[in-house]
């Protein structure tokens, strides 16, 4: 069991692993936009790496990695469609993270290359189950830096003001997102490596 | 002067210290102390060979409707096919010209081609409009009536080769630093991936503050 669950805490692709960094640091600012990465992310991988299973292992390395691509792509388009009719006014003005960063999610280090090294490696029936807690893990993560930052740069949780004596709007910025993830990392350390 | 401008430019639009793009490749290239500047060549000729290929659909074979309707059209898939194109041509070339020895020069197609840093700039270059109308971002077609290139086919290239250089930039400031961040005096929570995070975080600040 404990080799299922790998990848939600111990082993976090994104604490641990440095994977799917970019969407983190630039989107997940608020907890709204990070949920909405987390929802985008979990759907587009979940059934990407799940359906590329199945693809021959005949085809040599580098088709079989444009095939990943390819289905993910193919994946993002409804996926993003669906975020885009649930909430229209918020995705058309959402700059950048709607322009390229979700997008981006269809060629994410999950689907090019954790895939082929690690999920493939396990049993068929296993894998859906190490996938998930590894899809969570991120999304973990993603809400857990939307939601500091939200607090630090705004004084707010999903809007709703929250009594802060000091704003850090810098924290908003890319250079907010870099620094709070090396400290979640380190911390992450810290304590996974005590229960090690 | 034209060479301080260009570092300056190469600097104040980043992709790794201003928008994260290829963030992971870098991280993950470091960690294994790979040829960082073999890895950002092949990124930088990708990108520009992909944004030149993108130009030339969107200009001269009308895919532009794509950039208004990028889910209903399949713009995902478009550029997805570019990038996937460029890459297997790369290998194929690869293995032509450089036979048997090709083989250490292929991982650094296989990690440069499909990442954030390679696709962002294609993405970054030629923005779906709907996302364009309402926010400013550098992107290439603007609505004035109908929809137009705002890049010449020189220009999407240097788009491409200007932020694959900008990775370069970036991979050489980490690699300077390097071994301080895995050194043994840097405390063991901090040493390696999370003071490398902290690093960018400051070069990237510092960036911000700049170009206020």
């Amino acid at each position: 069991m404990k080799s299922k669950v790998n990848g939600f805490l111990n082993g976090n692709a994104v604490l641990e692993k440095g994977m799917v960094i970019a969407p983190i640091v630039i989107c997940c600012t608020t907890l709204h936009n990070a949920l909405l990465v987390s929802v985008a992310f979990a759907l587009i991988t979940f059934v990407t790496v799940c359906i590329c299973q199945f693809y021959s292992k005949n085809l040599n390395y580098a088709m079989r990695i444009v095939c990943y691509a390819l289905t993910g792509a193919a994946m993002t388009i409804p996926v993003l469609s669906l975020c885009r009719a649930l909430q229209p006014d918020y995705y058309d003005t959402a700059g950048d993270m709607t322009a390229i960063y979700l997008p981006l999610l269809s060629v994410n280090s999950f689907i090019v290359l954790y895939a082929e090294s690690y999920f493939y490696q396990l049993p068929r029936k296993i894998m859906p189950i190490s996938l998930f807690f590894h899809i969570l893990g991120f999304c973990g993560v993603a809400c857990l830096v939307g939601i500091i930052r939200e607090i630090l740069s705004f004084g707010t949780i999903l809007g709703n003001a929250v009594d802060m004596p000091l704003l850090m709007r810098g924290f908003s910025a890319p250079w907010g997102g870099f620094i709070l993830l090396g400290i979640l990392c380190a911390l992450h350390r810290v304590i996974f490596s005590k229960k090690g | 002067m034209q060479l301080v401008s260009a570092l300056v430019s190469l600097l104040a639009e980043n992709l790794i210290f201003t928008k994260a793009l290829g963030t992971s490749t870098l991280t993950a290239a470091t960690k294994q102390n790979s040829k960082i500047s073999v890895m950002s060549l092949v990124i930088a000729g990708i990108s520009a060979l992909s944004c030149m290929m993108a130009n030339i659909l969107f200009s001269r074979f009308h895919f532009s409707g794509m950039l208004k309707y990028p889910y209903q059209m399949g713009l995902p898939l478009l550029y997805t096919v570019i990038v996937s194109v460029i890459y297997l041509g790369v290998l194929f070339l690869l293995q032509k010209l450089l036979g048997e020895k090709s083989n250490q020069y292929k991982n650094y197609v296989h990690l440069s081609a499909f990442n954030c840093a390679v696709m962002g700039t294609i993405y970054l270059a030629f923005a779906p409009v709907h996302v364009s109308e309402d926010v400013e971002i550098p992107n290439a077609f603007y609505i004035e009536g109908t929809l137009y290139s705002g890049f010449s086919t020189t220009g999407a290239i240097w788009f491409g080769l200007k932020n694959g250089l900008s990775f370069l930039v970036a991979a050489w400031m980490i690699s300077a630093v390097r071994e301080r961040l895995y050194d043994d005096e840097t405390p063991v929570a901090f040493r390696g991936f999370p003071a490398m995070m902290i690093f960018i975080g400051i070069i990237s600040m510092a960036i911000d503050i700049i170009t206020m």
